[in-house]
């Protein structure tokens, strides 16, 4: 019906555009191929490249399911807490104590669980309240009064470290019902595969349902791009970053909770490490998919990109010096194009 | 179309005087429109000349010209004192001594005037390379001193007072003036003063116009026009209408000569009776500016809003659509009922619909495309079953609606950067009318619209108020006024001025009473 409705005569007053869209409605394959295009899917064709690479280099060890597994396992966690960015980022803010509720959460079931002798049921539910309330905190920080998301969240996550340091004394804690009962749970696997990474897929379901195909995703992008004009068209721009950062903090909890369960005790160093990463594959997969957006599959392939990578060199027998050269390169380069790109989508198409 | 060529006062009336800035036959295409066309102007030294024109008459754009910012269609000539001028070169323009003083001052809030006079003239070092601050202090204060501008230059400007922060631009800017002599532009360097300071900017002013340079002055306000100019010439839709002494004038012909007599011809008559009652009621509206305005606005009626900058015009429609603060003596009521102050959040809820002024910042968002951003006032009609958004019904009714206003369906999924400014409005005009509001706030529709898309949203909203919209439409434009109202308030001081019904809308009553000062 209204699908082919496209009346050239009535548009000439603005029709003075340009290229291509002469069909009006790409079908099936129109859009399948659309999708496939470089600038949306940039670096699954360097993750094709990679596995390419290494599987060449080193025949024998990388290109089996042995390696796939491994990938898929070990950036799990990387994976939810690059997920954990996604929604505040959409709204324009940072959240840069996700490292610090991970650790908060691992050293709270730790102590609850090994000192407290709380059952683990409670303990994960009491771990996960408390990760919400640092999303408040951050929240009526970062909203409510105002102050800029970036330096209040630097500022709320120092606090969290400390409080970090003073529940655990500065030490890994675990006791033998620690590592084997609570680390069943994410140790526990189908076909190789643990439960991470099935969270994973289930956080990224979500946040691409709630960005794609919602209203409120809608008004989250609306809000990061331009919140003055968000507000004067009717969306609550700030309860849409207060619950950005309910979220970031809520996911990061999960990530911390799986990667205490993961290692099988809780320590007060673990969280921040995956800080300044997450940021990396958040960003990257921004240029990914929803170019210019943040969105969650963007950010999955990011992981895998940045894991697949740092996967082969180490098998290949790289340096510590080469992983990080590799992940600040891959995402130096995707920003710089992403870049480009825009500035030349804008200078040809600024007509009519 | 003709324009009789108003020239009240032949330009050799100088009395044998020869100008020192001259420029001739200078024109300025933009895409679309003639920003300038054939446009002459002399200034005397010693001498203050006002330019004159209501937005869209090209004064902005002329000044941007002989800053640099834009370069002239071929063909444009210039000269200072004989020397030629290349227009649009911003170095040349500086060689000449062109100084600038923009509306927003250019200075930094946070920096006191020593460092904001430093940052133009360069700081004075010790031989280590420390900054001297001792002699820096110094001359700033001799600077500031041959101005007769007293302040404490150590404060921060944004604890000074608005005419000291204007004395200093102009200090600043004409820093070297000793050396050599200077062009002052001032654009509209009293649309932020209380009046009671116009009088000390107009010393400041005086001090540079005895020293033998010349002023270019900006203004809206006709008062000031014959306090402080010699010379007047007047712009309109890009061309030089008047020209002359300012003696010869008074402030109805040059309020005539603004406005212009063509805006008549466009003029709608016999606009309709309000159909129905009154739509919206506000009682002692106060806020930043309005001082206890009483508002009404009847169904199907378009009421316009005229007034200058600071008048509260530019505050109105903001108040009304809840995107600002405001009090108001009783509950406001809308369509019969009482409602509580709307908030940006609860207006679309209460049928208001707002078009904001400044159609960048504040209405689109520049990294969605044109399909979304029309949608994004109208998401909630757009779900179905919950909290899902089709992607495929929301691009249908999308390309449906830019059909319908004719922007064409094709742009859907372009980035609404790529639009004109015209279709751009008519992009937020959308967002708005379909959600079907009782009520369109509009804040400067036509701002940067070209003069064949500005009929075309006229018709839009009158159509919109046959079928019983009740419309606000708040402009410093006049010709929005005349051509589309039914009914005009004129602001000043934040309280409604004047108002005018049907066919006593005229632009030179409107521009004569919002540059009064009673």
């Amino acid at each position: 019906m209204s699908q082919a409705v496209r009346d050239p005569d009535s548009v000439a007053s603005a029709s003075a555009g340009d290229e291509d869209r002469g069909q009006s409605e790409p079908g099936a394959l129109g859009r399948l191929l659309a999708l496939g295009r470089v600038e949306r899917l940039g670096a699954v064709y360097v993750l094709i490249g990679i596995i390419i690479l290494f599987s060449v280099w080193k025949p024998d060890i990388f290109p089996s399911w042995t390696t796939a597994k491994s990938v898929l396992n070990q950036n799990a966690i990387p994976a939810l807490a690059a997920l954990s960015l996604v929604v505040p980022l959409c709204t324009g803010v940072f959240d840069l104590s996700i490292g610090n509720v991970m650790a908060l959460v691992s050293v709270t079931i730790a102590w609850l669980v090994v000192q407290l002798g709380v059952p683990i049921g409670v303990a994960i539910v009491i771990a996960i309240a408390m990760s919400m309330a640092v999303g408040v905190l951050n929240a009526v920080i970062v909203v409510v009064i105002g102050i800029d998301s970036f330096i209040a969240t630097l500022g709320t996550g120092a606090v969290l470290l400390a409080i970090d340091y003073l529940i655990s004394n500065d030490e890994t804690v675990t006791n033998g019902h620690l590592s084997t009962a609570f680390g069943s749970i994410a140790q526990s696997s189908v076909g190789g595969v643990q439960v991470p990474v099935f969270a994973v897929l289930v956080v990224a379901v979500l946040l691409w349902w709630l960005l794609e195909h919602t209203v409120t995703g809608r008004r989250l992008y609306a809000t990061g791009f331009n919140e003055e004009a968000s507000r004067l068209a009717g969306v609550r721009t700030k309860r849409l970053r207060f619950l950005g950062l309910i979220v970031s903090a809520t996911v990061a909890g999960i990530a911390g909770l799986l990667l205490t369960s993961q290692i099988g005790s809780g320590s007060p160093d673990i969280g921040p490490a995956y800080l300044l990463d997450a940021f990396a594959a958040a960003f990257l997969g921004a240029t990914q998919i929803r170019a210019g957006r943040f969105n969650a599959p963007g950010t999955i392939i990011a992981v895998l990109v940045l894991g697949t990578g740092t996967a082969g060199l180490t098998i290949v027998g790289a340096q510590a010096w080469a992983l990080s050269l590799y992940t600040g390169v891959v995402l130096l380069v995707a920003l710089a194009l992403t870049r480009i790109e825009r500035k030349q989508v804008r200078a040809g198409r600024t007509l009519t | 179309m003709a324009q009789p060529q108003v020239d009240t006062a032949s330009e050799h009336l100088n009395g044998g005087k020869k100008p020192a800035l001259r420029i001739e036959h200078l024109s300025k295409t933009f895409p679309g429109t003639r920003a300038l066309d054939d446009v002459s102007l002399d200034a005397y030294r010693g001498e203050v000349l006002a330019l004159l024109g209501h937005n869209g008459s090209g004064k902005s754009t002329l000044i941007k010209v002989l800053a640099g910012f834009h370069r002239p269609d071929p063909g444009a000539e210039a000269w200072l004192d004989d020397d030629p001028l290349r227009l649009g070169d911003p170095d040349d323009a500086k060689r000449h001594g062109l100084r600038f003083v923009h509306q927003d001052l250019g200075l930094i809030r946070e920096l006191n005037a020593v460092d904001n006079v430093a940052l133009t003239i360069g700081y004075v070092r010790t031989r280590s390379g420390r900054v001297h601050q001792g002699v820096q202090v110094s001359r700033t204060q001799e600077l500031l001193a041959q101005f007769g501008v007293e302040l404490d230059v150590l404060q921060p400007l944004g604890d000074a007072s608005p005419v000291e922060r204007t004395s200093v631009a102009i200090a600043r800017a004409m820093w070297d003036w000793d050396q050599g002599p200077r062009v002052l532009v001032l654009d509209e360097p009293t649309a932020a003063l209380p009046s009671r300071e116009v009088s000390r900017l107009f010393e400041v002013i005086a001090k540079v116009r005895a020293a033998g340079h010349v002023v270019i002055y900006v203004s809206h306000r006709m008062e000031e026009i014959f306090d402080i100019a010699e010379r007047v010439i007047v712009l309109r839709t890009g061309r030089v209408v008047g020209r002359g002494l300012t003696s010869d004038q008074t402030p109805a012909k040059l309020a005539a000569l603004i406005a212009g007599h063509s805006v008549e011809d466009g003029r709608h008559i016999g606009s309709a009776p309000p159909l129905g009652g009154v739509a919206l009621r506000i009682k002692g509206l106060h806020g930043r500016y309005l001082r206890g305005i009483d508002l009404e606005v009847h169904r199907g009626e378009i009421a316009g809003v005229a007034g200058l900058l600071g008048s509260g015009r530019d505050e109105l429609p903001y108040a009304v659509a809840g995107a600002v603060p405001s009090s108001a003596d009783a509950p406001w009521v809308l369509d019969g009922r009482e409602v509580p102050t709307p908030t940006s959040a609860t207006a679309p809820g209460l049928g208001i619909a707002f078009v904001p002024a400044e159609r960048d910042r504040e209405g689109l968002v520049p990294d969605f495309t044109v399909a979304e951003n029309l949608t994004l006032g109208a998401l909630p009609e757009l779900r179905e079953r919950g909290m899902f958004l089709l992607p495929r019904r929301e691009h249908n009714q999308a390309r449906q609606w830019l059909q319908d206003i004719g922007v064409g369906a094709e742009t859907a999924d372009r980035p609404v950067t790529s639009l004109s400014g015209g279709n751009k409005q008519r992009v937020l005009l959308a967002r708005c009318l379909y959600t079907n509001p009782s009520l369109l706030v509009l804040s400067e529709p036509t701002a940067g619209v070209d003069i064949g898309a500005r009929q075309a949203l006229y018709e839009l909203l009158r159509e919109r108020a046959r079928l019983g919209l009740s419309i606000l439409l708040c402009s410093s434009d006049t010709q929005d006024l005349v051509e589309a109202c039914d009914r005009v308030m004129v602001l000043r001081n934040g309280q409604v001025a004047e108002t005018m019904v049907g066919a006593e809308i005229n632009a030179e009553r409107i521009v004569f009473v919002m540059e009064s000062v009673r």
